[in-house]
Formats: C-alpha cells, structure tokens, sequence
C-alpha cells in the first residue's frame, strides 16, 4: 500500500475580530489507498474545517497537502478542477446539501454534466441510473425531488453523486449523524461495500466514538485545532493513552447494563480556539495537568507501536 | 410505597390534516413512579414527541387531537377528549397553571427554549413568581438557588443567555423546569445537542437532581446507552404504540420483540468487534396509512402469516415485562396462570 493523502503542518486560521481562531492548528497525517482515517472530536475541535482544507474547499493558510504524490496547496483553480472528480465530498445533512428544485436524476447527473463525462443523453441516463443501482436507491424515484424522501434516501442521493466521478478519496463529514439507528446502520454498510467494491479511501469525520470504531482503520482524536492522539483503531479502544481521549471514550452512554464504564467527568468546557496560548490546550480541563502543562505545548511523539499521543505527562500517566 | 405520579391510559392522539389522519399515537399505556425514569426509545416519527406534548397539553392545534384515553398526574385526569370549546377551553387553562408548576420540561434546543433578551436569572424568576406568590426578591433568591444546583455561579444571574455555552444553556433550562419542585419532568432529547463529554456532565447533574426532587421523569431519547444509564424503565415505541415495555433489566438483558432486537443489532459497539452491521430494510409504516395488522409486519425477521391476521394485543410475558408480539400471545396465559401482575397496564 501506498500513500494516497499526505498532510503536513496544516494550519487553517481565520480572522476574527477578537483575534486570530486557529481552527486547525498544526496538522500532519497521512492516509493509505483504501484506508478510512476516521477522525473524532467534539463541536468546535475543527474537524470539518480539516475535511473542507483538505478538499480546498478553504485556501490552507499553511502547511503542505500532497495527493498521490503530488503538492495540491497551491496550484490554481483551472488545475484544481481537473483534480476534483478524484477527491469528493459526502455532508452531514443531505437536505442542505441537495438543491431543493432538482430531481433525483439532475441532482446524481450534475457532476457529470459539469465534467462533461458523456456525450449523449443516454448514456448520461443511464450512468445515473446505475448509480442509482450502487447506492441501493430503487429507480421509481429517479425523478422525485429531495423533499419527497425520507433522510436515509436523501443520504443515498449524496453518495451517488459524490461517487458518480469515481473518486478515489471521499471525505464524510458526518454522513450519519442525522440518521435513526436502522438507517443509519444500512449507509454504514452501504459506504463499506463500496469501499470494497471501488477502492474507496475515506477520510470520515465524526463525534461518534463506537461509528468510527465501527468502520476506521486509524483515528485521529482532535481537540482544539490539534491531534492529540493518532493511531489504529484497535489500539485506540485496547489503549487509550492521553487523558482527553480516555475521557471521552469513557463519556460515551454505553447501551448494556452490564458493561458499565468509569466515568471520568471532565471540568469545564472547550476554551477558545481564539489566539490560544503556547501551552497545551487541553490543560485547564486536564486531571493531570501540572505547571508544565501551562508553560509549552507537547508535540504529538511516537510512543511505539505506531501511536502517536501529544501529552508532556503521557509516560507517567499510563505508567509505560 | 410510591404511587404511580404519572399514569396514561390507552392514549390515542390523531392529527386531522387536509391530507386524511395521521394516527400518531394508538392505544398507549405507561406508568411512572415518583422518582422513576421511564426512557421512550423510538425512530423519527414513532409518536415519541407526540406523547409529551399530549401529557404537557401543548398538541398543535387544530390538527392535534385527543381521541380516547387518560392521563393520570396525581389520580386526576388531564386529558379533554370532548371537542366541546368550552371544556377545551377549561382544560386549556387547567394545563396552564399545570405547566411549570407540577409538570416541567427540558427541550432539545436549549437556546430556542431561553429568552434571548432577558437575564437568564429573571427567567428562572419568571417561573417561580408566575406558580407562587412570592415577591421579586424572594424569587430572586429563589433563582439564585437554583443557578447553583445545577453548577452555575448565582453572581451569573444578570447574564443573557448568549453568554453561555450549550451545556450552561441546558442546565439553566434544567433549573426552569425544576424551579417549582414538579411531579413530572418531561425531557425531550436534553442532551442530544451536546457533546459526549458535555452530555456526561448534563446527565450526571440530571441523575443526581432526581433523587433530590422524586420527580417521575420522562426520557424521551433516540440513544439506548442513555436509557441505559439513566432510566429505570424503558418503552420502545414503533409506529405509534409500545412494542415493547418494561424495567431497564427486562429491555437490555432479556429484550424480545424483534424491533427491540433489531435497534440492539444496529448499534455499532464499543465492546465486540462486527464486521458488517444488522439493518431490516424498509421505512417504518406511514401513520396515514396504517395496517390493520402488526405494523411491525413488512419488516420483521420473524414474521408468520399468522402476523397478517391481527394487530397483537401488547402482552405480558414476565411481570412487568410487556411485548407487543403474535409469538409471545400465547405466553401471556401462562404468566396469568403463575400469579397476577402487581399492574394493570394490560391492554386487550
């Protein structure tokens, strides 16, 4: 396997009128060909503000993204376009992101159009219902419009289009978080087959823990801008090693009476992503912060076997 | 010891649109203890919300309407189902005086729930001088109590609701509704809006203000980990009605009916490994067009052509435990034969 997505010291700032917000801080990644990076965090931590970075759909203020191989940060627009169909993008709530006054058919049909894939209108047709046929959305509702289905469909319509293009990288941000249990269960398998099927690499992009669990190889933990824990998924749930993660893993309302965790209830909420201080910024909610904690920030360091944490204390707190 | 502060009686509520009726409420029955949480667990569109709003009086009107069945706060009965105005009108200011004083409510969006030009201690205030007749000060101080219950400084008292975060925003919506020592909380989605972590400490507080005030909460909620941290009983409800009732214990470790079953598959876990997810196809049944049989029927792993036949009568299988099922009818003789139940809540 090989790198498909390469992303180093990515900094996405925006100007406030308070300051500058850094909402992502000093990112560096990078994904394999038919991986799914999930990536985790509460509102506010810039998770999606990663995902659209990632896809220029937000100019990166710096940093360097590398996509096959190849430097994206900066190149153009026109050279740009020519790269899209290979990156796509899934959002959270379908019915926004769906224009309301095209049917299903325009709605799957329109990257295509853009791209000018097909010549004639047939075989545009039929491309589009043979999407239609991979996402598992029956043909009777090729020309219905987005209000007329319920959300799972709605869902399904975003997938078609984001895979009509046959991309190679598709970023979900929250494809199921909008969705009731059963459904969101059937996308879930839904996405997976298609990875499968078309060597799909995901990056997917969360706050659900046991989703991400479910369906990532790797995840990143992001709190304020910054990851503060990145490794296999496996290793995560078996050893969760810096204490905002094992905070939240333990927050989670597990549905089982017998499998009760200890709650570690974290003080306090998210500080400000605005000018932050050069200390970790996790230490004001942190059990275990100490002065070092509020004087430089830790780096994200290797601690072996591939897991990455950034805690000044990471050692002694877990007693490796 | 404790008597049921909240008891419904096959409740029906229909909504009378242009369209033809929407059945979203058919023949549901429930208790809830002092002290008690009962978790309503259910897709979009079960009829969950419904039955909070038909307990708290607030149905949309005209569409919103009582068909049959009883609400029981205390013994008495605050339901109308007569269309007389006059009696609607009565029952209007009846639930009124109810609202905020002996019934509180935890909505899901705690800043469409809050004034957003007022001080959030004067909206605390509001509450308690609106049930009691007690001066401004004194609600004032009273208000103040309450902002430190839930774990917000009272010198925050003259703060807009802007100022706070989510989780403040709830908790202050939390001290609202508890300001009159209710009987009844309803809390529809109260943390669904919030982070985990936010939502661990909303929950906490919720937990531990439960055993302070004895309300009987109700718990409406779309996550099973919720009920099962929180909630003492726990009703699934599919299409309109309960399919399956009964103690927290009774739903998490022996569940039965096969919707229950199927919402459990769904669930990615945190503990087991699963490669591929268990998901039924198809959509719930459109409450205009209900069938005449078990609604559950079209996607059900167990059905039979006995399911075409009838519409199962809710039934119980254990004491306390009831399942909504044609396969469990059967059991129900012999859990009358082994002793009577110590409720009522059968309906056949």
């Amino acid at each position: 396997m090989s790198e498909i997505l390469k992303v180093t010291h990515l900094k996405k700032y925006f100007p406030v009128p308070a300051g500058t917000l850094h909402a992502v801080d000093d990112v560096s990644f990078s994904m394999q060909y038919g991986e799914t990076l999930g990536v985790v965090g509460e509102s506010g931590c810039g998770k999606s503000t990663l995902g659209k970075t990632i896809l220029r759909l937000e100019a990166p203020t710096s940093g360097e993204i590398i996509f096959e191989g190849r430097d994206i940060t900066n190149i153009d627009d026109k050279e740009f376009k020519a790269l899209r169909p290979q990156m796509q993008m899934i959002f959270q709530d379908p019915l926004s992101s769906l224009n309301p006054r095209m049917s299903v058919s325009q709605q799957i049909a329109e990257p295509l159009r853009i791209y000018k894939v097909y010549k004639s209108k047939e075989e545009m047709e039929k491309r589009v219902l043979e999407l239609m046929d991979i996402v598992g959305l029956a043909r009777r509702y090729v020309d219905t419009y987005p209000h007329e289905l319920d959300g799972g469909r709605r869902q399904r319509i975003g997938i078609a289009r984001a895979l009509a293009l046959s991309p190679k990288l598709i970023v979900c941000d929250e494809p199921v978080s909008a969705l009731d249990v059963l459904i969101q269960a059937q996308i879930l398998n839904l996405l997976q087959d298609l990875q499968k099927e078309h060597k799909l690499s995901y990056m997917f992009i969360t706050h659900d823990l046991s989703v991400v669990k479910h369906i990532s190889n790797n995840i990143c933990v992001m709190y304020l801008g910054q990851i503060i824990e990145q490794c296999e998924t496996k290793e995560l749930f078996k050893n969760t090693l810096h204490p905002y993660a094992k905070a939240l893993l333990s927050a989670i309302p597990v549905p089982s009476l017998k499998h009760r965790r200890q709650k570690i209830l974290l003080k306090g909420e998210l500080a400000s992503p605005i000018n932050p201080k050069n200390a970790c910024r996790f230490a004001p909610r942190c059990l275990y912060a100490r002065e070092e904690c509020f004087a430089s920030a830790p780096e994200l360091v290797d601690v072996g076997n591939n897991h990455k944490v950034a805690c000044h204390f990471v050692k002694e707190i877990n007693g490796l | 010891m404790s008597e049921n502060v909240l008891e419904i009686k096959n409740l029906v509520v229909h909504y009378e649109t242009p369209d033809g009726v929407a059945e979203a409420v058919n023949d549901v029955s429930f208790t809830i203890k002092e002290g008690e949480t009962l978790g309503l667990v259910g897709e979009t569109g079960a009829g969950k919300t419904t039955i909070a709003l038909t307990i708290m009086g607030l149905l949309p009107k005209p569409a919103g309407h009582v068909i049959q069945g009883e609400i029981l706060l205390d013994g008495e009965n605050i339901v109308e189902t007569s269309r007389n105005r006059l009696k609607q009108r009565r029952n209007d200011r009846m639930m009124r005086k109810l609202r905020g004083s002996k019934i509180g409510m935890i909505f899901q969006d705690p800043m469409s729930a809050l004034n957003p030009v007022m001080y959030v201690g004067d909206q605390i205030a509001e509450v308690i001088r609106l049930h009691n007749k007690v001066s401004k000060t004194e609600a004032a101080k009273r208000a103040m109590e309450m902002m430190e219950l839930v774990g917000i400084p009272g010198m925050r008292y003259k703060d807009y609701p802007h100022q706070f975060s989510g989780g403040m925003k709830q908790r202050i919506v939390i001290a609202m509704a508890l300001a009159c020592n209710p009987r009844v909380l309803i809390a529809d989605e109260p943390t669904t809006a919030l982070d985990v972590t936010i939502q661990a400490q909303v929950l906490e507080l919720m937990n531990g203000l439960k055993s302070k005030f004895k309300t009987a909460t109700l718990m409406i909620t779309h996550d099973l980990g919720i009920v099962a941290e929180i909630c003492d009983k726990c009703a699934v409800m599919y299409a309109g009605q309960l399919v399956e009732y009964g103690t927290v214990e009774h739903i998490f470790n022996n569940p039965q009916h096969p919707y229950t079953l199927a919402l459990f598959a769904a669930l990615p876990s945190l503990d087991k490994d699963v490669d591929r997810l268990k998901s039924i196809s198809g959509l719930m049944s459109d409450p205009m067009n209900l069938p005449e049989y078990c609604s559950f029927y079209e996607r059900c792993d167990a059905r039979c052509e006995g399911c075409m036949k009838l519409d199962p009568p809710i039934t119980e299988i254990e004491p306390g435990h009831f399942v909504k099922c044609i396969h469990f009818m059967d059991k129900k003789q012999v859990a009358a034969t082994g002793g009577g139940s110590e409720h009522g809540e059968v309906t056949v």
